[in-house]
Formats: C-alpha cells, structure tokens, sequence
C-alpha cells in the first residue's frame, strides 16, 4: 500500500485498526489477541481495546469457542459496493463502440456525482479529437448536455443546490444565470435531451440523452461529443435517434422497461 | 450486526479515546450502492466532525488502501484492502465453497439472477451471486442486506423459525418497502405457515416494486434451515413462468441440502454470522 509522507495526517488508532483487520487473510482467518499483538508489536490492552470497537461495528467477530476473532460481514457488504460499481455499466461498452464508430464522435456514458458529471466511460471510435471527458474524469453540469440532462430530472432541491452555487462561464456561449438554466431544464425534460454548443469549449457540441434504471431513475446518460460543424440540425435529428435507440438498450440492461 | 443497536451504542462513544476509530469505521459503512463515492465535505458532515478531522481520519484509511481519492475533487471510494478482505470473509462460508455451479445453473435454467442467502437478526445477507444477462437486481450485490420480511430469499429461512421467535424478532413491527409489504405480524405469520407448508416462498412486488423473487429453504443435517436459494427477477419475466421458477428453484435447494449435508461436517447455525 501506498503510504503518505505526511505523518503528522495519520491517526495512529485508525492506522493500527486496518493494520490488524489486513492481518486476516484465507490462510489465517481466525486470530487471537496475542497473535495480533506479536504480529503487529503492538500491547496486548491496546489491541484488545482496537478489536472490540471492530467487533462492535460489525468488522470482527468472535469465535466463543476459541475466543478468536475472524473477519466480520461488514467487510462482505462493503466488499460488495467496492466490485459492484464497476461492473454495473460494463455491459454497456459495445453499444458505446458502435456509436463512436458510426458516427465518428467519441461516446460517453455519464452519471452525476458530487455536484459534476463524471465520465464513466468513453469509447473514441477511432476519432483523434481531443477532449477533456477521459473516463474517471469530472466536469460541470450546467455547460455540458451529458450532465444538465441528468441534473434535469433530478429533485427540486438537488436542482436547486447546483444552481444557486455559482458557476465558470468557460465561453462566451456559457449560461450561468439560474433563471435561464432552470427555463433549460424545463425544456430538456419536455424534450428529453439536451444539447449544449460551444457552452464548454468553442467549436465542441455535446448531445445527450437520459437513461432509465430499473426504478424508472435516470441515473445516468448517453452522450455523444465533437465538432460543432459536425452537428447541424439535420445530423443532430439522427444522432439524437441512434442515441435514444442505444439508451434503451442500456436501460434495458440496468432492467429497466418501458410499459 | 443491528443498525438500531450500533447506533445505540456509537453515539455515547464518541467522546471516548477509541472515537478516531469509531468515525473512521462510520465513514467506511456510510458507502452504499445508492452512495459509492463520497467527498470530504459530506464526510464531514455525515459523521459529525470538522473537515479537517475527516481528512485525517480518511487519509489515514486510504494509507491502508481502505479508501482511494479520485483527483482532483477531494472524493474517496472503497480501496483495494476493502475488496481483499471481502474475499477472505467470503472465503469464511466453506459450505458454500461448491454451490457456484448450482446457482449458474439455476440462473442459466431461469434467465434470472439467482442469490444464497443468510439471516441475520431480521435481515437477510447475500452471500453468492450469479447475474443474469438482465442486470435487474441493480442493487443486490453480495453482501447486501435486504429486509427479510419482504423478500423470497428471507420468508424461506423465517418459515422455519417458531413462530413465538419470528414474534421477538419483529417486536417492533414490520417495515414496509412497497404498498404490498406485509406489515402485519399476523399476515406475516399467516404467509410464513403456508411457505413451510409448500416448501417455498414468493415475493411479488413486495420489497421492490416490479421485482418477483422465489425462494427455498437450504438445511443443515439437523434439518435447520440455515440459510436460502432465490431467484429474481422482473414481474413481466417471473410471473408467466411461476411454476417452473418455483420447480428450479426447489430442485436446486435439494441439491444443494443434499451436497451440504453430504459432509463429514455439519453447519452451525450459531456459528454462521
């Protein structure tokens, strides 16, 4: 594991609890408090004092019979969340690969995160153009369609919270007035989709649309990126169709259906 | 563990020399599905102390692999040790070490997503998974615990508990998920009588709206139902094909009992959470 620099940053209780939970492996999945002591050259009380707050948390159990401890189901469940995250979207790849290449514009799936739109995935399609939406990347809402588009159905007070903070004009094209987003987001939920030229860079269009999880959420988005003059309002009709299309199919595969 | 009685007992705590630790465990089981990610401000936040509090006690966390930091806005998600360790805790189930190849196979006979399930207290904790191309249990994951009241996988263990038990256990009432929840105690006593009448359970629509799940009990050689087999799925899939869900499910609960209890080793059901 990494470790910081900075030791003054390090809280020595917390470090020593993960150093003993780290102890347990398949191989030595129960130990006593002796064993951990030794191991870690840490006091029998300190570490006695260590492991009951685990236990009591749900991150040790004890084995009455032996009075050793094993790892605890917190650890199962949080486990769960760290491996779920990734593989919720991996299925959708393939759709994200036939658009970029038709189209030749680089697609992304989105969600909203922390107040931004996160660039979950990309596939290039084999464009060289250069942006900014490298997956793992973050991003403003209110310049970029693949985040009003989701920030659109969100709650009132969510709406609410982006929009009184205030926001980077990053082009001339950038709309940073509450009152104008909030007649946007209006429209983009009649519409359902968005489109925002030139509002991030000048010369990039981006066009999104929602996608439905298995409540009936959106939760995330579909977006195509590129050049504003690749965009005119003919192509933007058919581009916005295959987009609806693949998002579908991607709601489909979150088990969401229409009915 | 009870959340009602963590909760009891973190809050006193929190002046005690052991508190760092506390918070820091609080920050790790404030992740969810719903929440993968989290920045210092709402750490802070949720846990009730200063920002630079939280920065420690997260970069300390993350100096353990617990946490990682995507760059550049100060959010955290679940690190490696996290995962590593949920393997060894997984590893912890031995009886379930073959029931892999069972539940591949009820999903690929079903289309659905198939789940082994333990109880704890009154909820139920997914220990295997096999996902169906569906993808419809979004939020099921292993090690996720649902309410066990109103899911399949939970009414197959509760079936076989006395009922004076299942009284202790939801003492103070039962939670509703969706507006076919059982609520009453007495409905809910009612339905679990009938699931150990027929040997399996079914839940429409009653923890997840659209959601029907089917259940089985799996025993021990005692002949305690110690934990269950389900499957999931959307009601438009299930409900035209019940019975033959309900025929793949209870065969694959036999084979598995039959597997388990075929053992020099019985299960302890004391010993399992």
């Amino acid at each position: 594991m990494t470790s910081l620099s900075n030791e003054k940053s390090i809280v020595h209780s917390v470090k020593n609890a993960m150093r003993i939970l780290r102890l347990f492996t398949p191989k030595q999945s129960e130990l006593g408090i002796t064993e951990i002591a030794e191991q870690l050259r840490l006091s029998k009380s300190s570490v006695h004092r260590y492991v009951q707050t685990l236990a009591r948390e749900g991150f040790l159990v004890r084995n009455d019979k032996t009075g050793e401890y094993r790892l605890g189901l917190s650890l199962l469940t949080l486990g769960g969340i760290a491996q779920t995250y990734k593989e919720i979207y991996a299925d959708a790849v393939p759709y994200l690969q036939r658009l970029a290449e038709r189209f030749r514009m680089p697609a992304h799936l989105c969600i909203m995160e922390n107040r931004h739109v996160f660039y979950l995935l990309r596939e290039m399609g084999g464009s060289s153009i250069k942006l900014v939406t490298k997956s793992g990347r973050y991003n403003d809402l209110h310049c970029t369609a693949e985040g009003l588009v989701i920030l659109a159905f969100k709650s009132a007070d969510t709406i609410g919270s982006i929009l009184n903070k205030p926001m980077t004009s990053y082009t001339a094209f950038t709309v940073t007035d509450p009152e104008q987003l909030e007649r946007q987001l209006s429209q983009i939920r009649s519409d359902r989709y968005a489109i925002t030229r030139d509002t991030y860079a000048v010369g990039y269009t981006s066009i999104a649309v929602p996608i439905q999880d298995d409540r009936g959420e959106v939760v995330s988005s579909l977006a195509l990126i590129g050049e504003t003059r690749q965009v005119d309002a003919e192509r933007e009709g058919i581009l916005l169709d295959e987009l609806r299309q693949n998002a579908k199919e991607i709601a489909k595969l979150l088990g969401y259906y229409e009915s | 563990m009870n959340s009602k009685m963590t909760e009891r007992v973190v809050q006193p705590m929190t002046r005690t020399p052991n508190s760092s630790l506390t918070n820091a465990l609080r920050i790790l089981k404030s992740f969810s599905i719903d929440h993968p990610e989290w920045t210092l401000s709402e750490i802070s936040e949720v846990i009730g102390v200063s920002k630079s509090t939280a920065c420690r006690l997260v970069q300390t966390l993350e100096s353990e692999g617990f946490m990682f930091q995507i760059e550049p806005f100060n959010t955290y998600r679940l690190g490696a040790s996290v995962l590593a360790l949920s393997h060894t805790v997984a590893g912890q189930f031995a009886m379930f070490k073959d029931t892999t190849s069972y539940l591949k196979q009820l999903t690929e006979l079903t289309g659905e997503s198939s789940h082994i399930a333990v109880l704890d207290q009154a909820e139920v904790i997914y220990i295997q998974k096999e996902d169906s191309r569906h993808r419809v249990q979004l939020r099921s994951h292993i090690g996720r615990r649902n309410p066990a009241h109103c899911t399949a996988s939970g009414q197959a263990i509760l079936a076989y508990m006395e009922p004076a038990d299942i009284e202790k256990l939801y003492a103070s009432g039962l939670a509703s998920c969706t507006p076919r929840t059982i609520v009453s105690l007495e409905k809910l006593q009612h339905t679990l009588a009938s699931v150990r009448q027929q040997g399996y359970s079914i839940s429409n629509g009653e923890f997840m709206a659209h959601i029907v799940s089917v259940g089985a009990p799996i025993f021990n050689k005692r002949g305690q139902a110690f934990a269950s087999i389900s499957v999931a799925g959307l009601n438009k899939r299930m409900l035209p094909n019940l019975p033959r869900m309900v025929s793949c499910v209870r065969q694959t609960s036999e084979a598995i009992t039959e597997s388990i209890c075929a053992r020099s080793k019985d299960v302890d059901i004391d010993k399992l959470i």
